[in-house]
């Protein structure tokens, strides 16, 4: 049931032009942005063989560029999850999904694993691009290993309060835009608050992945906020089913 | 063969204080449609959301072939259901909904493309079937939407206006296939619209204000339209008091109409006295059914 759910939610953003020019779109802003931190490479290679720095295309090209590519990763996920519920509740659909004989923690995986299974290509692309930069120099494959697991996390993450949010709101514009507010929220609170708030802190969680450090605390940080909205989500379906 | 397919026992649903629906029940018996009527707001809406699993009562229960629909999974497989609003994706072809639909209900592989043919013959939806959902006539999603609630085979049909914004030759064909479809199963059907009810029901559940204020065998009463020359009063009371009379309303010039459920033969001699004039049969009315029981 789960899968049938998620292949659904699969099929139904990408037979549609949105989910396709989203894809097209992120794909060359991530493009541009490689090329342009090679550019920049390239100018200072020779300074950098001169001050003999330890800096090589890792530091200095692909961690940037994933970087950037986990904000790209915050924008376009609201975008393709905003209808993922509510689109269900507005249309009527809902009653149709819960008087089948799915549990709302089913209905919830489904559309969940679905909206972050949609997003993969992308991160496969990048996974790609970071690959065949590193077959030019000497990869490090577990920092690129670690990049790539946490920005799985943060897709993990976003797909979770994107449906969360979608379950709160019958308009998917609404509910994209409360999800870009939470998740900015979260990636900027490492810059501005104090060190009890910035536990909270998104950005400072991936920074870890993206070094190359896999650390107990980023993964429960991660973990915790995918478990925690998914919970809330399937209450929230439980609730529209009538409490049953 | 008296066992319900669906039993609802003391239906009760509440939200934030406000009582949508209260003390309501139901037996739905195999080959038996049932008619749910009521104005806007009576309550029909949530009634259906109960029985189809949807929506989970405050209070009461239903149960489906012997089994709670909403402690039970298994319940929910024989219920099909058809909202108001076409439930149908429409980015996604016929055949699309129609195999998500059954996936939903446990169909995989072989067996989900043989209810998938099946429904796509029984509901003639062949020549549309690849077709995307958006680009269907409203007969057609209609047409698909009953495919989608019929493609598990389910005991119990419960279909919500189903002939709505269906022109009338479209909401003709619609009735017929409802007629068919009835065979071996129980179908309950709510609609504003009395030819719905007239044509398909031979029992009906009237609601107002969240209350079942009335239930109807229709097939035990009759309608007449009978003209007077001689009654002893305007009004109808005459008429009520005979044996056998369920209803009868003064209509003007002499013209009555009675509801009754006995046989005419009974009150031939009567209304000989009275001075029969004319006697012809009426449709159910519907509308004062639906219209005269405010409380």
């Amino acid at each position: 049931m789960i899968f049938a759910i998620a292949a659904r939610e699969i099929r139904g953003i990408y037979v549609t032009i949105m989910g396709w020019a989203a894809l097209a779109v992120a794909q060359l802003l991530l493009a541009w942005l490689l090329f342009t931190q090679l550019e920049v490479y390239q100018k200072i290679l020779p300074e950098l063989i001169k001050a003999r720095s330890p800096l090589g295309l890792g530091d200095l090209v692909i961690s940037p560029t994933l970087s950037s590519a986990a904000l790209l990763l915050i924008i376009l996920i609201p975008l393709l999850g905003m209808g993922s519920l509510s689109d269900e509740k507005r249309s009527g659909r809902i009653d149709l999904l819960l008087s089948s004989p799915i549990s709302p923690l089913q209905l919830v995986l489904g559309k969940w694993l679905g909206l972050l299974l949609a997003i993969l290509p992308l991160l496969l692309m990048l996974l790609v691009m970071a690959v065949t930069l590193g077959l030019s120099s000497a990869p490090d494959s577990g920092r690129i290993a670690a990049s790539f697991l946490g920005l799985l996390l943060l897709s993990a993450m976003a797909a979770a309060i994107s449906l969360w949010l979608s379950a709160l709101n019958e308009q998917p514009l609404a509910a994209a835009a409360m999800a870009w507010g939470l998740l900015f929220l979260l990636w900027l609170l490492d810059t501005t608050a104090s060190s009890s708030l910035s536990v909270l802190s998104l950005n400072a969680h991936l920074q870890g992945f993206l070094r190359g450090l896999v650390r107990s605390s980023d993964l429960i940080y991660f973990i915790a906020v995918v478990l925690a909205t998914l919970v809330l989500t399937t209450h929230r379906v439980w609730r529209m089913g009538g409490g049953k | 063969m008296d066992t319900p397919l669906l039993e609802a026992t003391a239906l009760e649903r509440t939200d934030q204080g406000q009582t949508r629906l209260t003390d309501f029940n139901l037996r739905l018996k195999a080959a038996q449609i049932v008619g749910l009527l009521g104005v806007n707001g009576a309550g029909k809406s949530t009634a259906l959301a109960l029985l189809s699993g949807a929506l989970a009562p405050s209070h009461g229960e239903v149960r489906v072939l012997g089994e709670n629909l909403h402690a039970s999974a298994k319940a929910r497989r024989h219920i099909g259901l058809l909202p108001e609003r076409v439930p149908l994706y429409p980015q996604l072809s016929v055949t699309e909904n129609l195999d998500f639909a059954g996936r939903l209900r446990g169909l995989r592989g072989p067996a989900l493309a043989r209810a998938r043919n099946r429904v796509v013959r029984q509901l003639e939806l062949g020549t549309f079937q690849h077709r995307l959902c958006s680009r269907l006539s409203r007969g057609m999603a209609q047409r698909a939407a009953i495919a989608q609630a019929l493609i598990h085979e389910p005991a119990i049909l419960i279909l919500d206006e189903p002939t709505a914004g269906l022109d009338p030759a479209q909401a003709q064909e619609l009735r017929e296939l409802i007629l068919h479809m009835a065979a071996g199963r129980a179908i309950l059907l709510a609609s504003h619209i009395l030819d719905d009810i007239e044509q398909l029901c031979r029992r009906v559940i009237i609601l107002n204000q969240g209350r079942q204020v009335a239930e109807q065998d229709l097939d035990s009463v009759r309608s007449m339209r009978l003209q007077l020359s001689k009654p002893p009063q305007q009004d109808a009371d005459f008429l009520s008091e005979l044996p056998g009379i369920a209803q009868a309303r003064a209509q003007g010039n002499g013209w009555y109409r009675i509801e009754f459920t006995g046989t005419i033969e009974d009150l031939s001699p009567r209304l000989t006295d009275w001075g029969l004039q004319a006697l012809i049969p009426a449709r159910y009315d519907l509308q004062a059914l639906l219209t005269e029981r405010p409380e």
